[in-house]
């Protein structure tokens, strides 16, 4: 509180007092410009103005802080004119502003000047400086949490506080107190109830919840306390009687909620009711009350659910977490055994109430010394609220830093620290024979092209290999197996909150004709899984989830081999059940009932959200292939050239198994349809040649060829991308004319015999070339004329 | 009690599996498709037919275990002999080449028999009547109607507008 002192009396001008007036009268609002205006034109040495101004802004809402460099010059020059609160006030406005350790020198001079040690002001300046201590010892082991504040529309400059998330993730329910303001005045404070629902990746806008509730019988309307975990249902406190919160649950509908009933007798009281907030089973529930038998003020207990539905006689949560100071608003982490809760317990918080996280341990049957959540969460003003969502990654919480004390505002904080590191376990085998390939892989980031290191090549006897990096990056693998040409496959690994893994099968085979041998080519098919091992796995992977939060990598190595087995012990049941392998089984504990009737009730209500969020939360094998052919005359034609940093590998091809929901949604659009109009060139690539010979003057294909024919003809149907020609060739003997339609016509029957089989016509090019220029001398060149050829081509573009 | 309703339970904190979500999709089929009526009366049986996915045939297995389609009770064939494919209401198809899908959907083109590809090239352009999509599509099948007409397959118009259309390629035939 700033005490007006009456010096200077002399150098009154007539703005100054109107300004005086005015600041005598509190109506700091209005003194304000008017000595800002003074400071600005008249002699800047008039330390009483700058005081002035310190005081009107230390009046104001939100701009406080703006008095400090005011109040520092009225000091610095004034010293010793001015009352001893003005110390306090700066000390105070130091510490809103985050500067701790000049509050307290603040203090330390308000302290020497201060006579009477009993005021109660000396005794706020000493818990002052208690928090201002706290406040640097947080500072330095303030943890990592990102936060951020919510944006308009959800804040606004209004107050919004108390935010409760669904499970989904999709709805927020938070409490608005809408100010009335009419000419500057606060004229009304209306508390609201507003709901706003996630649209793609923002909040949308804010609809105004309407509670029905009997307003006779109560006298203030309901305060919203807490939700349903599916936003179904919300629960509010009420004032019965002065003094006689209790707590109630309603039925939200639309954006009406109705039907407010009162929780059970064993949880409320004759007394304040807080807040309450139950663990996701349902089954116990943690609140606030100021019910004699407790600590002091508001304390926080705890009810349990007996199988008959009863609930238990309510417990204090024990001197651990209760003082003599406010405990309130308290939230029980999705796990069970880790509680949040704001308390203003002054030698505790850093200013007002502050967020503070209680571990249970089962051990001492007790709760752990409750941590203060330290900066950034954590602010010089009240802290209070923290909700943190189904997964337990964000936590919603309101704040009233920088404002007036009831002024709040909704933030977002990231409870986990992000994993620095991903691990893909994977094996790489021949298609075919199922037997592992010998190979070396090499992963470079596809960002700035570096290597990866800890890669861990392929076991040649068993195909496993392991690689371990930080997620939320593109990464380029290269893949040098014996017998193949390399192949490059592009991943995303994505952002984790918490520990993933990802299954990958890499599988290689040539692509040959039948009863050939001919290698024409060969394939390449990533498979990834992701799977999320904390929900099935949960006691092996603790010892990977240790590797996954460390940063040495250097151990890492000692424990290759035993993290290539743990696949073998965990997760590959799961992964076969996904994979399609031959031992696959099933988790017979799944209730499938719940899944069928959700994707009837889609199906018949023809709700395709409902479908992609079961989509969504469905664990799918991802595959992706890439062909490569050999180009018989040019094996350059089969290679390209990459370069990653230093080094340069030719690659076959490019397999990027990075899918986009937003993808093109026409899969079987070839490159030749995307690429019609770029001029990039054009190759061809000769494939392979097929021959078939014929008796003289004939044009059926003989028995013994037909298996031949349809191998190949299985070969093109296989093979949609690549395009082939028909030739037909007669010898010299006969008629010109005649030679060049025989030659034509066996060109055709194969065509004939190709499109009875399904292939597409359009596919299909057939030309006769008659007899040879120059007629053959021996019966064996004829022989070799007699014949039809089939040239299989790629087309690819550069 | 009320708060009991409240609560999330349990089960959906579980994932799925693709193969758990398919064969609930293909229950689910048997509800919004008709088959003929004829078709109805020969048969005891409701057939599934399983081509080369064995972990389909053993989760459609264990999530048809005591459940009915139409009154009848639900037999599950897996199939590994291609050039034997018996006469099923149901053919799910997984793990040919397309020369193998050629064949296969010529033996069921006129035959009442719903075709459902496990995600494979061009299958309803050549004729197979739904295949599933890969995870990351807007849409979880295609269907090609005119071939489940074709075979007088009468699939309602909910499950349709779920799904992208895609007709047949003529020319394939």
């Amino acid at each position: 509180m700033i005490i007006p002192f009456n010096g200077f009396s002399q150098k009154e001008g007539k703005s100054f007092r109107k300004a005086r007036h005015y600041f005598d009268n509190e109506d700091f609002a209005k003194a304000l410009p008017i000595f800002l205006e003074i400071d600005s034109t008249d002699n800047k040495n008039d330390f009483y103005v700058k005081y002035y101004i310190g005081a009107c802004y230390l009046n104001t809402k939100y701009q406080k802080t703006k008095g400090i460099p005011y109040l520092e010059f009225a000091i610095d020059k004034g010293e010793k004119f001015l009352p001893k609160a003005v110390f306090f006030d700066l000390a105070r406005l130091y510490h809103l502003n985050y500067q701790f350790l000049k509050s307290q020198r603040m203090l330390l001079r308000y302290f020497k000047l201060s006579d009477d040690e009993d005021t109660k002001d000396f005794k706020k300046a000493h818990n002052l400086f208690a928090m201002d201590s706290l406040a640097m010892v947080l500072q330095k082991d303030s943890e990592n949490y990102v936060i951020s504040k919510l944006p308009y529309p959800i804040n606004t400059s209004n107050s919004e506080k108390m935010a409760f998330v669904s499970a989904d993730n999709k709805v927020l329910v938070f409490s608005r107190i809408y100010h009335r303001v009419v000419n500057n005045l606060l004229v009304d404070s209306i508390r609201q109830i507003m709901m706003a629902v996630k649209e793609k990746n923002h909040w949308g806008i804010p609809q105004l919840i309407s509670v029905e509730y009997d307003k006779k019988k109560y006298v203030s309307p309901p305060q919203l306390i807490g939700i349903s975990f599916d936003a179904r249902y919300l629960f509010f406190k009420i004032n019965i009687t002065p003094g006689n919160g209790d707590l109630f649950v309603g039925e939200l509908k639309g954006t009406t909620c109705t039907a407010l009933e009162p929780l059970p007798e064993a949880i409320n009281s004759p007394f304040d009711e807080g807040a309450i907030s139950f663990t996701p089973e349902g089954d116990v529930c943690y609140f606030s009350s100021n019910r004699p038998g407790g600590y002091g003020k508001m304390d926080l207990y705890k009810s349990v659910k007996s199988e008959n539905n009863k609930w238990s006689k309510p417990e204090n949560l024990g001197p651990m977490i209760n003082s003599e100071y406010n405990e309130n608003y308290p939230f029980i982490h999705p796990n069970g055994k880790r509680l949040y809760f704001a308390s203003d317990n002054l030698k505790k918080s850093i200013g007002g109430y502050d967020i503070f996280v209680a571990d249970f341990s089962t051990n001492a049957h007790d709760w752990t010394e409750p941590q203060n959540m330290g900066f950034p969460i954590n602010t010089p003003s009240n802290d209070i609220s923290f909700v943190p969502n189904a997964e337990g990654n964000l936590a919603y919480y309101s704040s009233a830093t920088n404002n007036e004390e009831g002024n709040f505002n909704l933030y977002v904080a990231r409870l986990e620290q992000s994993i620095p590191l991903t691990l893909v376990k994977g094996f790489i085998y021949e298609a075919n024979t199922k037997k592992p390939i010998p190979a070396q892989i090499r992963v470079y980031d596809a960002a700035d092209n570096k290597r990866i290191k800890y890669i861990y090549n392929p076991n040649p006897e068993t195909g496993k290999y392991l690689m371990i990096f930080p997620p939320g990056k593109n990464y380029q693998m290269v893949v040098q197996a014996k017998g193949y040409y390399n192949h490059l496959i592009e991943i995303y690994v994505p952002h984790q909150s918490y520990f993933y893994e990802l299954y990958q099968e890499i599988s290689l085979k040539p692509i040959v004709l039948k009863n050939e041998n001919k290698k024409l080519g060969e394939e390449i098919e990533v498979n990834n899984i992701f799977y999320d091992t904390e929900r099935f796995f949960k006691s092996d992977t603790l010892q990977l989830e240790k590797i996954a939060q460390s940063k040495n990598y250097e151990p890492l190595l000692n424990l290759v081999g035993d993290i290539i087995s743990l696949t073998d012990s965990m997760g590959l049941e799961y992964v076969n059940n996904m994979i399609g392998k031959e031992n696959a089984c099933i988790d017979t504990s799944k209730h499938y009932n719940k899944l069928m009737g959700l994707v009837e009730e889609a199906i018949n209500s023809t709700d395709s959200t409902l479908l992609q969020k079961i989509n969504n939360e469905t664990v799918y094998k991802e595959t992706t292939q890439s062909r490569i052919f050999y180009d018989k005359t040019d094996t350059n034609k089969n290679l390209s050239c990459h370069v990653f940093g230093k080094d340069t590998i030719w690659i076959a091809s490019t397999v990027n198994t990075k899918k986009s929901k937003y993808q093109i949604s026409n899969p079987f659009k070839t490159k030749y349809d995307t690429l019609k109009n770029n001029t990039t060139s054009v190759h061809t690539k000769f494939i392979d040649k097929t021959v078939f010979f014929f008796p003289s003057g004939a044009f059926l294909i003989s028995d013994n060829d037909k298996t031949k024919l349809n191998d190949l003809i299985d070969f093109l149907l296989n093979n949609p991308s690549l395009s082939f020609e028909i030739v037909g060739y007669a010898d010299s003997d006969g008629d010109k004319q005649k030679n060049m339609d025989l030659s034509y016509k066996r060109a055709f029957e194969v065509s004939r015999t190709m499109k009875e089989k399904g292939v597409n016509k359009k596919r299909i090019r057939i030309k006769g070339m008659g007899e040879p220029d120059n007629p053959e001398k021996t019966q064996q060149e004829k022989q070799q004329n007699r014949r039809v050829e089939i040239i299989i081509k790629e087309k690819y573009f550069d | 009690m009320f708060l009991g309703l409240i609560f999330w339970q349990q089960a959906q904190a579980q994932k799925y599996t693709e193969y758990e979500l398919k064969s609930a999709f293909i229950y689910n089929f048997t509800k919004f498709i008709e088959w003929p009526s004829q078709e109805n009366n020969n048969h005891e049986t409701f057939k599934i037919g399983i081509i080369l996915n064995n972990t389909m045939k053993i989760v459609l297995n264990e999530m048809m275990r005591g459940k009915r389609i139409n009154g009848k009770i639900i037999e599950i064939i897996y199939i590994t002999d291609l050039s034997k494919i018996p006469d099923c209401q149901i053919l799910f198809i997984d793990g040919v080449d397309n020369s193998e899908l050629i064949k296969i959907l010529k033996k069921t083109k006129d035959l009442p028999c719903l075709t459902i590809g496990n995600h494979l090239d061009y299958f309803c352009q050549q004729g197979g009547i739904i295949n599933f999509t890969p995870k990351y599509y807007n849409y979880r099948f295609e269907i090609n109607n005119r071939q489940a007409e074709w075979v007088n397959l009468k699939i309602s118009s909910k499950l349709l507008m779920l799904s992208k259309i895609i007709s047949s390629n003529e020319n394939q035939f």
